[in-house]
């Protein structure tokens, strides 16, 4: 009788342990919803600014319509309304799609103007960013699950080890736990799905990179320094002259034959009309 | 499990245990310091842009009779660094080759960096591993020399091979993938939808860190968090808490990969599988794996996460080599290198196979 208290006891104090995870968890959640609200709240504001900019686009057309500009059949602006409209109601549904539409629209806006280039950059690096906030959240959803199926997992197995080996402290439970996410990992980690949404991710991740470089780039060639493409040349530029001289080295005959030729066209370049 | 209490007694114990252990472990820890790494002595014979190939000093004590005459050459992957070859006195693949007679090289990649980023596949396999091997038979005297190679480097050992085969008398492997395609292969799987052109073209050289990311990814759970939950255990001893920090500057020691070279690595290899599918090719020279004839040595881990048994185990069958042998080695990818066990059973199997072929000579 006394052994079984003694179990019952234990059964307690895991169960509990198992509770305060679970919690700890829905914590995570509700603080991945609030980033997502947050997502959502810095959509909204571009889209407030966007509204602005849209409320002087129908000013600016409507001047056109009635001949008051001098561009007379000035167009795009209608496009634009259109890309405004559709990301407004769009926005409307709810936060996952304002994030996506937000995107979406910030892809198709076509730059105008003298600051044409930047826009453009600047439009394509906001893109991205959003997409990689939203696959970002896709992942983190996908992780709390992990841990959530870890816990209900490690339930099932303190249950079974009741009987003929009960949890000892919390360094057999943690060490228990540990097992239960890990399996659980790995049957998610070897699905296509979850190959899918990380290598999205990363790939996104990467083409923000690639547009932070071309912004970067853009303000160093304004100061006129160097940056990473022109590095890049001269390196290609050096693998190449040292393909050149190894290739070169090892038929030391085909070499000589080419240094015998070498003079002539340099004999030609110094009668030319340099002087 | 409705209405669960805790047992205030048990949370009071492990509390104070745990505290207690932490508190040692972070005193001990202080007063660990620097750890060395290393500790057979070696010389640099050789150097080219970032690679330095070493010769460890041959021991003294051991019979003419026992020595294997044609040198051996390391060839490691360019992940990490290869000092895991010889990480301490009583963690050396190399202080066991080397106490059994073999005479030991070792090719330092070194740290690539952006004017690195790029060099192909090719300039590794026909440039500077071909340079090494070249070296070392112009100064030995010996026209072919043994090739060991470890993991990707075991993998580019098999290029080699099957492109100069004239240049080896034998070779031996170690956690090396052939077939990249298997099914318990995780980091095949994940790679399948990464745009490798745009991570090298956004990356440049492709961060070590990030790599580690990736490993540490494959068990998350056990490698970011239990496994220092266990050192806990072994804090109070200084050794095991030394070795624990050894391995750990190896594992996070991580060269950054040329871009290029990774990019075709990924994409060839392992997304393709062109070297078991025999579709590779190298500085327009067809790598045929049914050219290597030489005599080969093949050892994989049975536990191995990163480089499952199956993508090594296909290799006798792909290889043109009729004097084959492989050696399952009941351990993970790094405990093939350090365990115990692997420090009296890898090197004694190594010096023996190669002994035997040595004699043939």
């Amino acid at each position: 009788m006394a052994d079984e208290g003694m179990k019952s006891q234990d059964a307690q104090w895991t169960a509990a342990w198992i509770e305060r995870q679970r919690e700890l968890l829905r914590q995570q959640t509700d603080q991945s919803a609030s980033s997502s609200d947050e997502a959502h709240g810095i959509a909204t504001r571009w889209l407030d600014i966007g509204r602005t900019y849209l409320g002087g686009l129908q000013d600016f057309a409507k001047q056109a319509a009635n001949g008051e500009m001098p561009f007379g059949s000035f167009k795009v602006g209608e496009e634009l309304l259109d890309v405004w409209r559709n990301a407004w109601t769009a926005a409307d549904a709810g936060q996952q799609s304002a994030s996506r539409a937000f995107a979406d629209m910030l892809r198709r806006l076509p730059p105008i103007g003298i600051a044409r280039e930047h826009t453009e950059a600047w439009r394509e690096l906001a893109a991205t960013q959003a997409e990689c906030q939203r696959l970002e959240q896709e992942l983190r959803g996908v992780l709390l699950g992990v841990q959530g199926d870890a816990l209900s997992l490690l339930e099932q197995r303190v249950r079974e080890r009741q009987a003929e080996k009960p949890i000892e402290g919390y360094r057999d439970l943690y060490d228990l736990w540990v097992e239960c996410a890990e399996q659980v990992f790995a049957k998610v980690a070897h699905s296509d799905a979850y190959g899918k949404l990380q290598a999205e991710l990363g790939n996104a991740s990467m083409r923000l990179r690639s547009h932070h470089q071309r912004v970067l780039e853009y303000g160093l060639r304004q100061l006129d320094l160097p940056t990473r493409s022109e590095l890049n040349t001269v390196h290609q530029q050096l693998r190449a002259l040292k393909q050149q001289v190894a290739a070169l080295k090892a038929t030391p005959a085909s070499a000589a034959k080419k240094q015998t030729r070498s003079p002539q066209p340099r004999k030609r370049a110094s009668k030319g009309r340099s002087r | 499990m409705n209405d669960p209490k805790f047992d205030q007694d048990q949370v009071k114990r492990d509390t104070e245990d745990f505290v207690k252990r932490v508190t040692h472990g972070l005193a001990a820890l202080a007063q660990v310091g620097d750890v060395a790494i290393g500790s057979a002595a070696k010389d640099a014979v050789y150097a080219e842009d970032k690679l330095v190939l070493y010769r460890y000093r041959p021991f003294d004590d051991v019979p003419a009779k026992s020595r294997v005459r044609v040198p051996l050459i390391i060839c490691y992957a360019l992940v990490n660094r290869p000092y895991m070859m010889d990480l301490q006195a009583d963690r050396s693949l190399i202080r066991g080759l080397l106490q059994r007679g073999v005479d030991v090289y070792l090719i330092d990649w070194g740290y690539p960096d952006g004017a690195d980023r790029f060099l192909a596949v090719d300039d590794y396999v026909s440039g500077y591993l071909a340079h090494c091997v070249d070296f070392v038979r112009e100064t030995s005297g010996f026209d072919r020399v043994n090739l060991l190679g470890v993991c990707q480097g075991g993998t580019m050992s098999l290029c080699y091979a099957a492109l100069h085969g004239a240049a080896l008398s034998n070779l031996v492997t170690m956690v090396t993938p052939v077939d990249f395609r298997t099914p318990e292969n995780l980091l095949t799987k994940w790679t399948e939808h990464v745009d490798l052109d745009t991570l090298v073209a956004a990356t440049g050289n492709v961060p070590g860190e990030l790599l580690n990311a990736l490993f540490l990814s494959l068990q998350p759970f056990r490698l970011t968090s239990q496994k220092y939950v266990d050192l806990l255990d072994h804090i109070d001893d200084p050794k095991a808490l030394e070795n624990f920090l050894r391995m750990e500057k190896w594992i996070f020691d991580s060269p950054d990969q040329p871009g290029e070279m990774f990019r075709q690595f990924m994409q060839w290899f392992v997304k393709e599988n062109r070297l078991a599918n025999g579709t590779l090719e190298l500085g327009g020279r067809a790598v045929n794996l049914k050219a290597v004839k030489t005599p080969l040595l093949n050892i994989y881990a049975q536990f191995d996460h990163l480089v499952p048994p199956s993508a090594s185990e296909p290799m006798g069958k792909l290889v043109g080599s009729r004097d084959y042998s492989s050696y399952q080695f009941p351990s993970g990818h790094i405990g093939i290198y350090v365990s115990g066990t692997a420090q009296r059973e890898v090197p004694e199997r190594i010096a023996s196979w190669l002994r035997k072929r040595d004699q043939r000579r």
